[in-house]
């Protein structure tokens, strides 16, 4: 059975390949003699591949050695499981609508989301949490940095340009 | 005399004082904050300056260049992201002290090895900045490229479980570098199209997201079977004792030189000259295989060279008027909206103000003990935050940092992106320190290596046959060689069955 470092090296070697097929894509500059555009990402893309061979040969010679000898995996549970994906899940939200809601209200609901997910269930520190770390936000980039962060559109806007 | 006397007074008066100090809080502030770096406080403070008269501005403006290169290895230590790029080195030993419950420790010998890094720089600049200035000119693209290569070798040192593995993540970084339109040929690498990539990988978002989000994503992962609840200790910044850093001062007499050299090396900067001493610090080690996993050597290495290398990039932007680094070119400005040409005619026209630079900078560096520990106070209270509401705060700050950076949302998802590679390179035990090592290395070896070869006709030899490139070049076979050679040694001793 492959272990990881075979996927991981097996993964490597299609990238490296997949960096020839792009390589040969391009286009030859007789100005620049053999050291062209594509010069660079060669040498890379054969340093990924013999590097990668060299993992996967040790990586299934460890692996055989080891065979057997490998205690059980501790198996996750079931609230760990669901807290990783839901965080991504929030982070994703949060940036798809960030655009539309603003930074302000997205950056709120978006805390307020990943608190509750990790387990934070006191109601005082769920509702000053996000609100006085987004205003500390908006103070330091949107004011004195005069970084301009996303405002939304409509109601939202308004509610960006009331406090930014 | 009268000049040097003149701007020593100059550089002591209460206003030069006070925005020193008001500039050296701001540095360390804007520096702790992920996407807030130096560059960036600098040229927004320059047109506050330009009432001012130059000596109180210029003090106010050195504060935050010392401050935020210092500032940057709070956040890095502490919360494992570098609030500057310069930091990134520091993340690897100063964030492994602040999980054993040693962060103050860690704190306080940053605090240390960055004061005496910036004042042995400041020495050398008041010293022989002319000089030094004058040799760097020297530099050509084989010697760029042969420097590049030499950080490089810190790869070997980074990947401790495994060489292959950590060559192979370089490997990674220096490709995701070649993204973007070619510098030499003008054509557009591995873009598909996109315009977003025609200008390559920002690489902060890239580090936010391997270092920060990646570590936001393992600790959330493994809080369910930490009982919900993250371990935290309360930290107390203290200077390491006088015993404590005489155990390190090899280190830190070796970063000095590679941290105030490198700075003076214009376009090369504090990154460089941190991964640099690094790498040099584990390879001349007794005890390699500790660093990454949390000493005092491995803070006292970067932390020196990036604030020595500060210093350092002053030299050829006061000697020359050629800036060392961003953070210098960006102090150009300055004196441009006060009238002034950095250069040698300032030598001669303002003797005064050069002087009182010069003590601005070796009294900047004195004031990071105080800001610094004023500074760990404030920030070490994060560690008292349990991680259910520090690890939102810290996602929140990572999308701020990455979005900062160029006001872009694409880099925010880059950054996401990264943090999810990150997180599956940490469960597959493939170190990320060498894939920054390549993004921020990578444009210089090949630049460098292609003009070098351009110039030569294609020759790889004259890369070897000028000396001072060919002396690099020979100590980083070396550097990359020795750990490979000791691990094949040990390994075929104990017959092993370790990774290679």
């Amino acid at each position: 059975m492959l272990n990881r470092d075979s996927v991981a090296s097996v993964v490597f070697l299609f990238l490296s390949v997949v960096l020839y097929v792009l390589i040969s894509r391009f286009p030859e500059e007789h100005a620049y003699a053999s050291v062209g555009a594509a010069f660079w990402p060669t040498v890379l893309a054969t340093g990924l591949f013999i590097v990668s061979v060299i993992l996967l040969v040790s990586s299934i010679r460890a692996g055989s050695r080891a065979h057997g000898e490998r205690a059980p995996a501790q198996a996750p549970t079931l609230v760990s499981r669901v807290r990783l994906p839901g965080i991504v899940g929030v982070i994703g939200l949060y940036l798809l609508l960030l655009n539309y809601v603003g930074f302000v209200v997205g950056s709120i609901l978006s805390i307020l989301a990943m608190m509750l997910i990790l387990g934070e269930r006191r109601v005082l520190w769920c509702v000053v949490g996000p609100v006085a770390l987004t205003g500390a936000l908006v103070i330091v980039f949107g004011r004195l940095m005069s970084c301009p962060l996303p405002a939304g559109i409509g109601v939202f806007r308004a509610i960006s340009l009331l406090v930014m | 005399m009268s000049a040097w006397l003149s701007g020593v007074s100059l550089a002591f008066s209460p206003a030069s004082v006070m925005m020193l100090i008001v500039g050296m809080l701001l540095g360390v502030a804007v520096g702790a904050i992920p996407g807030l770096g130096g560059v960036m406080a600098i040229s927004l403070l320059i047109p506050l300056t330009f009432s001012m008269d130059p000596v109180p501005a210029f003090a106010m403006l050195i504060g935050v260049y010392c401050g935020s290169v210092y500032g940057g290895s709070i956040s890095a230590i502490l919360l494992k992201i570098p609030g500057d790029v310069a930091s990134v080195a520091t993340t690897f030993d100063g964030y492994e002290m602040a999980r054993k419950g040693q962060a103050g420790k860690a704190l306080g010998m940053a605090i240390s090895a960055s004061a005496i890094g910036g004042l042995f720089s400041t020495v050398v600049l008041i010293a022989v900045s002319p000089q030094l200035a004058r040799f760097a000119l020297k530099f050509g693209p084989a010697e760029y490229f042969a420097l590049g290569v030499l950080g490089m070798t810190a790869v070997t040192s980074l990947g401790v479980r495994s060489q292959v593995k950590s060559i192979a993540a370089a490997l990674i970084g220096l490709i995701l570098a070649t993204v973007g339109m070619d510098a030499i040929s003008g054509y557009p690498r591995f873009t598909f199209g996109s315009t977003y990539l025609l200008d390559g990988f920002n690489f902060i978002p890239i580090i936010i997201g391997l270092f920060g989000m990646a570590e936001v994503f393992s600790m959330v992962e493994n809080l369910g079977a930490m009982g919900d609840r993250v371990k935290v200790q309360r930290v107390s910044a203290a200077l390491p004792t006088l015993r404590e850093i005489l155990s390190v001062k090899g280190i830190i007499a070796k970063s000095a030189v590679i941290g105030t050299w490198i700075g003076i090396l214009p376009g090369v900067g504090a990154t460089v000259a941190s991964l640099v001493s690094y790498g040099e610090a584990v390879r001349t080690s007794k005890h390699p295989e500790k660093f990454g996993t949390g000493i005092p050597e491995g803070i006292a290495a970067p932390e020196t060279a990036n604030n020595a290398a500060t210093g350092g990039a002053m030299v050829p932007l006061l000697a020359l008027g050629i800036p060392g680094s961003a953070s210098t070119a960006v102090l150009i400005g300055a004196f441009l909206i006060h009238g002034l040409n950095p250069g040698p005619l300032l030598f001669l026209q303002r003797p005064e103000l050069v002087t009182a630079i010069f003590t601005e900078t070796f009294l900047a560096n004195v004031a990071i003990v105080i800001a610094g520990l004023v500074g760990v106070r404030l920030f070490a209270k994060v560690l008292d935050v349990p991680y259910r509401v520090l690890g939102p705060v810290i996602v929140v700050l990572c999308v701020v940092g990455s979005f900062a950076v160029r006001n872009s949302l694409s880099d925010v998802w880059v950054m996401v992106l990264f943090g999810l590679v990150g997180w599956v390179m940490n469960r597959l035990r493939f170190p990320t320190a060498p894939v920054i090592l390549g993004i921020v290395l990578g444009p210089i070896i090949e630049i460098n290596l292609r003009r070098a070869l351009l110039i030569s006709g294609g020759s790889v030899v004259s890369l070897f046959t000028r000396p001072i490139s060919g002396l690099i070049l020979l100590a980083s076979l070396i550097s990359l060689v020795t750990p490979l050679l000791r691990q094949v040694r040990k390994a075929g001793r104990t017959g092993a069955t370790a990774e290679v």
